[in-house]
């Protein structure tokens, strides 16, 4: 049991951000991460689950994924679990359990904006964007929104562009219900067998999920099934690592040169 | 605060703390089933199932679940007849001393409605969020493919 006076569920977003202005006052969406924290201040709980934002819409090229909507709903859904054949459902089903799948909502893992998730390096591996409410509705990107700090401000809507070219996520964990140590998406357009655009995101550092933009930039105009040994090198010389109870910073160095390599290896095929 | 949730199949009114865990509710009420270890989503002993998914109820406001349906192991068992799951647990030894097969009944039992015929690797996937510190997984494994044939066949 949390100590709180009380908890509310509004069901316009303009009412929710509203009661989200007073103090000691905390958004809840899956609750797997509310029902944790221990704050003496806490004292009202803004339940979101009322806004209508449990939805996942396909338009021409892209999909739009409601702030609501639960992981395992991702993996259900026939067209948006095939995105990237079937990237979105090979790596959101790396996240937790069944249960905590059928928890876990897409706005409340992106605005906690926590450093381990898996979730925000595989929108940010599909050049997503993020639609916040903050007294009006803004479009973001994902990359923009997790490095700033919006106060407030309710995750609405999350827009997937239709990727074309090839893309994989990776994921060490020291057990498969374990959060990552190190996680890493990487997606590839090619113009026959050479890198025609890339977009590299690593996770876990344990730091918020980061392009690598070095390696971005190095990998294109390379042929694909060449660039692989010296890409892993790069990564290791550029990336920002650091330590904590997983791992130390030159561990994770390593590994991310290693998860570079295989997803290398599985876009080649 | 008052929230009418209906729980195997029968409707409840409850006064509830606005802070509450659907574990804390349960119990309470008398469905002593759902079993309370790590209290952080991390071991699934509290699982049931909200509208037929399966959830952890330690980490789950008892408020948000206002208006849905809730099944707990005790749901599962007919007037103290044991389910195919049940029963292939006790055939197979795949319960020592117990405290995680509730939650381990519940997840099974939305798979085997999502997947009639899982293979080993399917079983241990979904069950993934089942920690048992007693039995090592395979006599759990065996025993739900067991269920899982049985209830094909019946
Ligand atoms: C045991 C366990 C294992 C996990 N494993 C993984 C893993 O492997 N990979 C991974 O990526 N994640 C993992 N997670 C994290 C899980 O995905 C998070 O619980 C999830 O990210 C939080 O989602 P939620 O809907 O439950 O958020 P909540 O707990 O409801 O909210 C989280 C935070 O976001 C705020 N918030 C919620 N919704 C909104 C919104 N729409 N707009 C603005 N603010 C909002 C809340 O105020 C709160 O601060 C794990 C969690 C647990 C408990
Ligand atoms: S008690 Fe709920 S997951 Fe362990
Ligand atoms: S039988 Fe003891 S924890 Fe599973």
């Amino acid at each position: 049991m949390i100590n709180i006076k009380e908890y509310v569920k509004p069901d316009t977003v303009q009412s929710a951000y509203e009661i989200g202005q007073m103090p000691n006052s905390l958004y809840v969406s899956g609750g797997l991460m509310v029902s944790q924290i221990k704050s003496e201040r806490l004292e009202r709980l803004i339940d979101l689950k009322s806004l209508d934002l449990d939805y996942i819409r396909e338009e021409e090229n892209y999909f739009k994924i409601g702030a609501n909507t639960k992981l395992s709903s991702l993996i259900s859904h026939p067209a948006f679990s095939n995105l990237g054949k079937g990237f979105i459902k090979e790596s959101i089903k790396e996240i937790g359990s069944v249960q905590i799948r059928n928890m876990a909502t897409v706005g409340g893992s992106i605005a906690f904006r926590l450093g381990w998730s898996d979730v925000i390096t595989i929108f940010m591996t599909a050049g997503s964007q993020v639609e916040i409410y903050k007294g009006n509705f803004q479009r973001i990107n994902l990359e923009d929104f997790i490095s700033q700090k919006v106060k407030g401000a309710i995750v609405t809507e999350i827009t997937v562009p239709k990727i074309d070219g090839k893309c994989v996520f990776e994921k060490f964990a020291k057990s498969n219900f374990d959060i990552a140590t190190l996680n890493l998406g990487l997606r590839v357009s090619l113009d026959g067998k050479f890198v025609k655009e890339a977009r590299l995101v690593v996770g876990s550092r344990p730091m918020l999920s980061q392009r690598i933009r070095e390696v971005e930039e190095f990998m294109i105009g390379k042929e694909i099934d060449k660039v692989s040994n010296e890409a892993s090198e790069l990564i290791q010389k550029v990336i920002q690592t650091g330590t904590d109870i997983r791992a130390s910073a030159e561990y994770r160095k390593a590994l991310s040169g290693s998860l570079l390599l295989k997803a290398l290896r599985r876009v080649a095929q | 605060m008052r929230v009418n949730i209906k729980i195997n199949d029968k409707n409840h009114s409850i006064e509830i703390e606005p802070g509450e865990m659907l574990l804390e509710t349960l119990r309470r009420l008398g469905y002593k089933g759902v079993k309370h270890a790590c209290s952080t989503a991390s071991c699934g002993a509290c699982t049931v199932q909200i509208d037929g998914k399966p959830v952890l109820s330690c980490s789950t406001f008892t408020a948000a679940v206002d208006g849905h349906e809730v099944k707990t192991i005790e749901g599962f068992s007919n007037e103290g007849v044991l389910s195919e799951i049940q029963k292939a647990i006790l055939e197979e030894g795949a319960s020592q001393c117990g405290f995680c097969i509730p939650g381990l009944v519940v997840t099974a039992e939305a798979l085997l409605k999502e997947n009639p015929d899982p293979d080993q690797k399917e079983i241990i996937e979904y069950l993934k969020g089942n920690l048992c510190r007693c039995t090592g997984y395979e006599s759990q494994t065996r025993a739900i493919m067991k269920a899982a044939k049985a209830r094909r066949e019946r």
